[in-house]
Protein backbone atom coordinates (compact mmCIF):
# COMPACT_ATOMS: atom_id res chain seq x y z
CA UNK A 1 0.00 0.00 0.00
CA UNK A 2 1.33 3.45 -0.82
CA UNK A 3 1.92 6.08 1.82
CA UNK A 4 -0.64 8.35 0.20
CA UNK A 5 -3.34 5.68 0.57
CA UNK A 6 -2.54 5.42 4.24
CA UNK A 7 -2.59 9.17 4.70
CA UNK A 8 -6.00 9.50 3.13
CA UNK A 9 -7.56 6.66 5.12
CA UNK A 10 -10.18 7.98 7.51
CA UNK A 11 -9.03 6.10 10.61
CA UNK A 12 -11.44 7.93 12.92
CA UNK A 13 -14.52 6.95 10.95
CA UNK A 14 -13.30 3.36 10.67
CA UNK A 15 -12.59 3.28 14.40
CA UNK A 16 -16.06 4.55 15.25
CA UNK A 17 -17.58 1.72 13.21
CA UNK A 18 -15.20 -0.77 14.76
CA UNK A 19 -16.16 0.33 18.23
CA UNK A 20 -19.74 -0.45 17.25
CA UNK A 21 -18.63 -3.84 15.96
CA UNK A 22 -16.89 -4.87 19.18
CA UNK A 23 -19.76 -3.44 21.25
CA UNK A 24 -22.16 -5.68 19.34
CA UNK A 25 -22.56 -9.29 20.39
CA UNK A 26 -20.79 -9.85 23.68
CA UNK A 27 -17.10 -10.50 23.27
CA UNK A 28 -16.83 -11.55 26.93
CA UNK A 29 -18.58 -14.86 26.15
CA UNK A 30 -15.67 -15.80 23.87
CA UNK A 31 -12.99 -13.68 25.56
CA UNK A 32 -13.14 -15.53 28.88
CA UNK A 33 -12.39 -18.83 27.15
CA UNK A 34 -9.05 -17.34 26.02
CA UNK A 35 -7.83 -16.77 29.61
CA UNK A 36 -4.93 -19.19 29.17
CA UNK A 37 -3.34 -16.98 26.52
CA UNK A 38 -3.19 -14.09 29.01
CA UNK A 39 -1.61 -16.31 31.65
CA UNK A 40 1.01 -17.62 29.20
CA UNK A 41 1.74 -14.09 27.98
CA UNK A 42 2.43 -12.91 31.53
CA UNK A 43 4.87 -15.79 31.94
CA UNK A 44 6.56 -14.96 28.62
CA UNK A 45 6.85 -11.28 29.61
CA UNK A 46 7.92 -12.50 33.06
CA UNK A 47 6.02 -9.79 34.90
CA UNK A 48 7.28 -9.09 38.40
CA UNK A 49 5.05 -8.45 41.38
CA UNK A 50 4.77 -4.72 41.97
CA UNK A 51 5.33 -3.81 38.34
CA UNK A 52 3.01 -1.34 36.68
CA UNK A 53 1.27 -3.05 33.79
CA UNK A 54 -1.10 -1.76 31.13
CA UNK A 55 -3.54 -4.02 29.28
CA UNK A 56 -4.48 -2.31 26.02
CA UNK A 57 -7.77 -3.17 24.30
CA UNK A 58 -8.20 -5.32 27.37
CA UNK A 59 -11.70 -6.54 26.60
CA UNK A 60 -12.95 -8.31 29.66
CA UNK A 61 -9.45 -8.45 31.02
CA UNK A 62 -7.61 -11.72 30.39
CA UNK A 63 -4.12 -10.24 30.51
CA UNK A 64 -5.33 -7.82 33.19
CA UNK A 65 -6.39 -10.66 35.49
CA UNK A 66 -3.28 -12.70 34.73
CA UNK A 67 -1.01 -9.77 35.64
CA UNK A 68 -3.06 -8.84 38.72
CA UNK A 69 -2.86 -12.48 39.87
CA UNK A 70 0.91 -12.08 39.70
CA UNK A 71 0.89 -9.05 42.00
CA UNK A 72 1.17 -6.34 39.36
CA UNK A 73 -0.54 -2.96 39.51
CA UNK A 74 -2.71 -3.21 36.45
CA UNK A 75 -4.57 -0.67 34.37
CA UNK A 76 -7.08 -2.08 31.89
CA UNK A 77 -8.12 0.09 28.95
CA UNK A 78 -10.65 -0.51 26.21
CA UNK A 79 -13.10 1.53 24.16
CA UNK A 80 -16.01 -0.78 25.01
CA UNK A 81 -17.13 0.20 28.53
CA UNK A 82 -19.34 -2.86 29.05
CA UNK A 83 -16.29 -5.11 28.66
CA UNK A 84 -14.36 -3.06 31.22
CA UNK A 85 -17.21 -3.48 33.70
CA UNK A 86 -16.77 -7.23 33.21
CA UNK A 87 -13.01 -6.99 33.75
CA UNK A 88 -13.55 -5.11 36.99
CA UNK A 89 -16.17 -7.58 38.20
CA UNK A 90 -13.86 -10.52 37.49
CA UNK A 91 -11.02 -8.85 39.41
CA UNK A 92 -13.27 -7.93 42.33
CA UNK A 93 -14.50 -11.50 42.63
CA UNK A 94 -10.89 -12.59 43.18
CA UNK A 95 -10.23 -9.80 45.68
CA UNK A 96 -7.95 -8.02 43.22
CA UNK A 97 -7.97 -4.28 42.61
CA UNK A 98 -7.49 -3.05 39.08
CA UNK A 99 -7.71 0.34 37.45
CA UNK A 100 -9.97 0.73 34.42
CA UNK A 101 -10.01 3.43 31.75
CA UNK A 102 -12.06 3.94 28.66
CA UNK A 103 -9.35 4.69 26.16
CA UNK A 104 -8.36 4.40 22.52
CA UNK A 105 -5.33 2.18 21.83
CA UNK A 106 -4.17 4.78 19.29
CA UNK A 107 -4.34 7.69 21.79
CA UNK A 108 -3.48 6.33 25.22
CA UNK A 109 -4.13 8.67 28.16
CA UNK A 110 -0.79 8.12 29.89
CA UNK A 111 2.45 10.03 30.07
CA UNK A 112 5.56 8.68 28.34
CA UNK A 113 7.37 5.83 30.11
CA UNK A 114 4.60 5.16 32.64
CA UNK A 115 4.55 1.35 32.52
CA UNK A 116 6.97 -1.53 33.06
CA UNK A 117 4.98 -3.57 30.57
CA UNK A 118 2.18 -3.01 28.07
CA UNK A 119 0.18 -6.09 27.11
CA UNK A 120 -2.58 -6.87 24.65
CA UNK A 121 -4.20 -10.22 23.94
CA UNK A 122 -5.89 -10.22 20.52
CA UNK A 123 -6.66 -6.53 21.03
CA UNK A 124 -4.21 -4.05 19.55
CA UNK A 125 -4.03 -6.18 16.38
CA UNK A 126 -7.50 -4.88 15.44
CA UNK A 127 -6.69 -1.15 15.53
CA UNK A 128 -7.09 0.53 12.13
CA UNK A 129 -3.93 2.65 12.37
CA UNK A 130 -1.36 -0.02 13.17
CA UNK A 131 1.68 2.25 13.12
CA UNK A 132 0.06 4.63 15.57
CA UNK A 133 -0.96 1.80 17.91
CA UNK A 134 2.59 0.40 17.91
CA UNK A 135 4.01 3.86 18.61
CA UNK A 136 1.67 4.29 21.56
CA UNK A 137 2.53 0.88 23.05
CA UNK A 138 6.21 1.78 23.02
CA UNK A 139 5.67 5.35 24.18
CA UNK A 140 3.90 4.42 27.41
CA UNK A 141 6.58 1.84 28.33
CA UNK A 142 9.72 2.87 30.15
CA UNK A 143 13.05 2.23 28.40
CA UNK A 144 13.73 -1.50 28.84
CA UNK A 145 10.02 -2.07 29.43
CA UNK A 146 8.27 -4.91 27.61
CA UNK A 147 5.49 -5.01 25.09
CA UNK A 148 3.70 -8.37 25.20
CA UNK A 149 1.17 -9.32 22.55
CA UNK A 150 -0.83 -12.26 21.34
CA UNK A 151 -1.92 -11.99 17.71
CA UNK A 152 -3.73 -14.51 15.51
CA UNK A 153 -1.59 -15.63 12.57
CA UNK A 154 -2.92 -15.50 8.99
CA UNK A 155 -2.39 -19.27 8.66
CA UNK A 156 -4.21 -20.26 11.84
CA UNK A 157 -7.89 -21.11 12.22
CA UNK A 158 -9.00 -17.64 13.33
CA UNK A 159 -6.82 -16.12 10.61
CA UNK A 160 -8.62 -18.30 8.06
CA UNK A 161 -11.96 -17.38 9.60
CA UNK A 162 -11.18 -13.69 9.11
CA UNK A 163 -10.40 -14.35 5.45
CA UNK A 164 -13.92 -15.72 5.05
CA UNK A 165 -15.38 -12.80 6.99
CA UNK A 166 -13.49 -10.49 4.63
CA UNK A 167 -15.09 -12.13 1.59
CA UNK A 168 -18.60 -11.49 2.92
CA UNK A 169 -17.94 -8.17 4.66
CA UNK A 170 -14.99 -6.54 2.88
CA UNK A 171 -12.83 -4.43 5.20
CA UNK A 172 -12.45 -0.69 4.54
CA UNK A 173 -9.99 0.16 1.76
CA UNK A 174 -6.49 1.24 2.69
CA UNK A 175 -6.17 -0.80 5.88
CA UNK A 176 -3.54 -3.36 6.72
CA UNK A 177 -5.07 -6.67 7.76
CA UNK A 178 -5.09 -7.24 11.54
CA UNK A 179 -3.52 -10.63 10.81
CA UNK A 180 -0.30 -8.91 9.74
CA UNK A 181 0.35 -8.47 13.49
CA UNK A 182 0.68 -12.25 13.44
CA UNK A 183 3.75 -12.08 11.16
CA UNK A 184 7.30 -11.35 12.26
CA UNK A 185 7.99 -9.19 9.20
CA UNK A 186 5.20 -6.77 9.95
CA UNK A 187 6.10 -6.62 13.64
CA UNK A 188 9.69 -5.72 12.74
CA UNK A 189 8.31 -2.99 10.52
CA UNK A 190 5.94 -1.67 13.18
CA UNK A 191 8.41 -1.60 16.07
CA UNK A 192 11.56 -0.94 14.03
CA UNK A 193 14.40 0.59 15.99
CA UNK A 194 12.11 1.35 18.92
CA UNK A 195 12.89 -2.08 20.37
CA UNK A 196 16.14 -3.70 21.38
CA UNK A 197 14.77 -7.20 20.92
CA UNK A 198 11.68 -8.85 19.52
CA UNK A 199 10.87 -12.48 20.21
CA UNK A 200 7.93 -14.20 18.59
CA UNK A 201 6.79 -17.69 19.46
CA UNK A 202 4.13 -19.68 17.61
CA UNK A 203 1.56 -21.13 19.95
CA UNK A 204 -1.82 -22.75 19.62
CA UNK A 205 -5.00 -21.98 21.47
CA UNK A 206 -7.54 -24.80 21.49
CA UNK A 207 -11.15 -23.78 20.97
CA UNK A 208 -13.61 -26.23 22.53
CA UNK A 209 -17.33 -26.21 21.81
CA UNK A 210 -20.08 -28.81 21.99
CA UNK A 211 -20.17 -29.12 18.20
CA UNK A 212 -19.18 -27.18 15.08
CA UNK A 213 -22.76 -25.84 15.05
CA UNK A 214 -22.44 -24.69 18.65
CA UNK A 215 -19.21 -22.88 17.75
CA UNK A 216 -20.87 -21.22 14.77
CA UNK A 217 -23.86 -20.12 16.82
CA UNK A 218 -21.60 -18.71 19.55
CA UNK A 219 -19.49 -16.73 17.09
CA UNK A 220 -22.55 -15.61 15.16
CA UNK A 221 -24.21 -14.31 18.32
CA UNK A 222 -21.34 -13.03 20.44
CA UNK A 223 -18.24 -12.32 18.34
CA UNK A 224 -18.45 -8.73 17.06
CA UNK A 225 -16.88 -9.17 13.60
CA UNK A 226 -18.89 -12.28 12.66
CA UNK A 227 -22.05 -10.96 14.35
CA UNK A 228 -21.85 -7.74 12.32
CA UNK A 229 -21.03 -9.52 9.09
CA UNK A 230 -24.10 -11.75 9.46
CA UNK A 231 -26.21 -8.66 10.19
CA UNK A 232 -25.11 -7.01 6.95
CA UNK A 233 -26.02 -9.96 4.70
CA UNK A 234 -29.33 -10.93 3.14
CA UNK A 235 -30.82 -14.35 3.84
CA UNK A 236 -28.97 -16.11 1.01
CA UNK A 237 -25.72 -14.45 2.00
CA UNK A 238 -26.16 -15.53 5.60
CA UNK A 239 -26.71 -19.14 4.57
CA UNK A 240 -23.60 -19.16 2.35
CA UNK A 241 -21.50 -17.41 5.01
CA UNK A 242 -22.63 -19.90 7.67
CA UNK A 243 -21.83 -22.82 5.36
CA UNK A 244 -18.34 -21.51 4.64
CA UNK A 245 -17.65 -21.02 8.34
CA UNK A 246 -18.92 -24.50 9.14
CA UNK A 247 -16.79 -26.04 6.39
CA UNK A 248 -13.73 -24.31 7.82
CA UNK A 249 -14.58 -25.53 11.32
CA UNK A 250 -15.08 -29.08 10.09
CA UNK A 251 -11.76 -28.99 8.23
CA UNK A 252 -9.90 -27.94 11.36
CA UNK A 253 -11.84 -29.99 13.87
CA UNK A 254 -9.74 -32.74 15.44
CA UNK A 255 -12.35 -34.01 17.86
CA UNK A 256 -13.48 -37.61 17.47
CA UNK A 257 -16.53 -37.26 19.68
CA UNK A 258 -18.77 -34.88 17.73
CA UNK A 259 -17.57 -31.99 19.85
CA UNK A 260 -15.45 -29.21 18.40
CA UNK A 261 -11.75 -29.11 19.17
CA UNK A 262 -9.79 -26.71 17.03
CA UNK A 263 -6.22 -25.68 17.54
CA UNK A 264 -5.77 -22.08 16.36
CA UNK A 265 -2.30 -20.71 15.84
CA UNK A 266 -1.25 -17.37 17.28
CA UNK A 267 1.97 -15.45 17.69
CA UNK A 268 3.09 -14.66 21.23
CA UNK A 269 5.32 -11.60 21.05
CA UNK A 270 7.66 -10.08 23.60
CA UNK A 271 9.43 -6.89 22.54
CA UNK A 272 11.81 -4.98 24.79
CA UNK A 273 11.82 -1.23 24.36
CA UNK A 274 15.14 0.30 23.40
CA UNK A 275 16.92 2.81 25.62
CA UNK B 1 -16.17 7.52 44.98
CA UNK B 2 -12.92 9.31 44.24
CA UNK B 3 -10.30 7.80 41.95
CA UNK B 4 -7.24 6.26 43.58
CA UNK B 5 -4.60 9.03 43.97
CA UNK B 6 -1.77 6.66 42.99
CA UNK B 7 -3.53 5.79 39.78
CA UNK B 8 -4.31 9.41 39.08
CA UNK B 9 -0.60 10.10 38.96
CA UNK B 10 -0.31 8.30 35.66
CA UNK B 11 -3.33 9.86 33.98
CA UNK B 12 -2.66 12.11 31.00
CA UNK B 13 -4.68 13.73 28.23
CA UNK B 14 -4.81 11.26 25.31
CA UNK B 15 -4.18 14.12 22.88
CA UNK B 16 -1.31 16.21 24.26
CA UNK B 17 -0.22 13.59 26.88
CA UNK B 18 0.04 16.34 29.48
CA UNK B 19 -1.34 16.34 33.06
CA UNK B 20 -4.97 16.90 34.01
CA UNK B 21 -6.86 18.53 36.85
CA UNK B 22 -9.16 16.14 38.68
CA UNK B 23 -12.34 17.60 40.12
CA UNK B 24 -13.63 14.88 42.42
CA UNK B 25 -16.95 16.61 43.16
CA UNK B 26 -17.67 17.20 39.46
CA UNK B 27 -16.49 13.73 38.36
CA UNK B 28 -14.32 15.23 35.67
CA UNK B 29 -10.76 15.54 34.50
CA UNK B 30 -9.75 18.80 32.84
CA UNK B 31 -6.97 19.67 30.41
CA UNK B 32 -6.54 23.46 30.76
CA UNK B 33 -4.19 23.65 27.76
CA UNK B 34 -6.77 22.36 25.29
CA UNK B 35 -9.79 23.44 27.39
CA UNK B 36 -10.99 19.90 27.19
CA UNK B 37 -12.97 18.04 29.82
CA UNK B 38 -13.21 14.26 30.29
CA UNK B 39 -16.01 12.70 32.31
CA UNK B 40 -15.60 10.07 35.01
CA UNK B 41 -18.51 7.63 34.95
CA UNK B 42 -18.90 4.89 37.56
CA UNK B 43 -15.27 5.48 38.56
CA UNK B 44 -14.14 4.90 34.97
CA UNK B 45 -12.46 7.91 33.36
CA UNK B 46 -13.72 8.25 29.79
CA UNK B 47 -10.42 9.14 28.14
CA UNK B 48 -11.66 9.22 24.56
CA UNK B 49 -10.95 12.34 22.53
CA UNK B 50 -14.27 11.93 20.70
CA UNK B 51 -16.23 11.93 23.91
CA UNK B 52 -14.42 14.85 25.54
CA UNK B 53 -16.13 18.20 25.83
CA UNK B 54 -14.49 21.47 24.86
CA UNK B 55 -15.49 24.09 27.42
CA UNK B 56 -16.24 27.78 26.95
CA UNK B 57 -13.81 30.49 28.04
CA UNK B 58 -16.04 31.34 31.00
CA UNK B 59 -16.11 27.70 32.10
CA UNK B 60 -12.36 27.48 31.64
CA UNK B 61 -11.93 30.47 33.99
CA UNK B 62 -14.31 28.94 36.50
CA UNK B 63 -12.40 25.64 36.50
CA UNK B 64 -9.04 27.36 36.93
CA UNK B 65 -10.43 29.41 39.82
CA UNK B 66 -11.92 26.27 41.33
CA UNK B 67 -8.62 24.40 41.02
CA UNK B 68 -6.92 27.31 42.79
CA UNK B 69 -9.58 27.50 45.54
CA UNK B 70 -9.76 23.73 46.11
CA UNK B 71 -6.02 23.21 45.86
CA UNK B 72 -6.33 20.80 42.93
CA UNK B 73 -2.88 19.82 41.66
CA UNK B 74 -2.13 18.49 38.15
CA UNK B 75 -2.12 14.66 37.94
CA UNK B 76 1.66 14.77 37.50
CA UNK B 77 4.33 17.40 36.93
CA UNK B 78 5.16 17.55 33.25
Amino acid sequence: MSASTTASTDFEAIKARQQGTWSSGDYAVIGTTLQLTGELLCEAVDVAAGERVLDVAAGNGNATLAAARRGCEVTASDYVPALLDGARARATSEGLTIDVREADAEALPFADGTFDAALSTFGVMFTPNQAQAATELLRVCRPGGRVGLTNWTPEGFIGQMFKIVGRYAPPPAGLHSPLEWGTEDRLAELFGTGVRSLDAQRRNFVFRYRSPEDWLETFRTYYGPTHKAFGALDDAGQVAFAQDLLSLANEHNTSETGALRISSEYLEVVAVKAG
Amino acid sequence: MALDPQLLEILACPEDKGPLLYFVDESSLYNPRLKRRYAVRDDIPIMLIDEAETVSDAEHERLLAKAEADGVQPTFSA
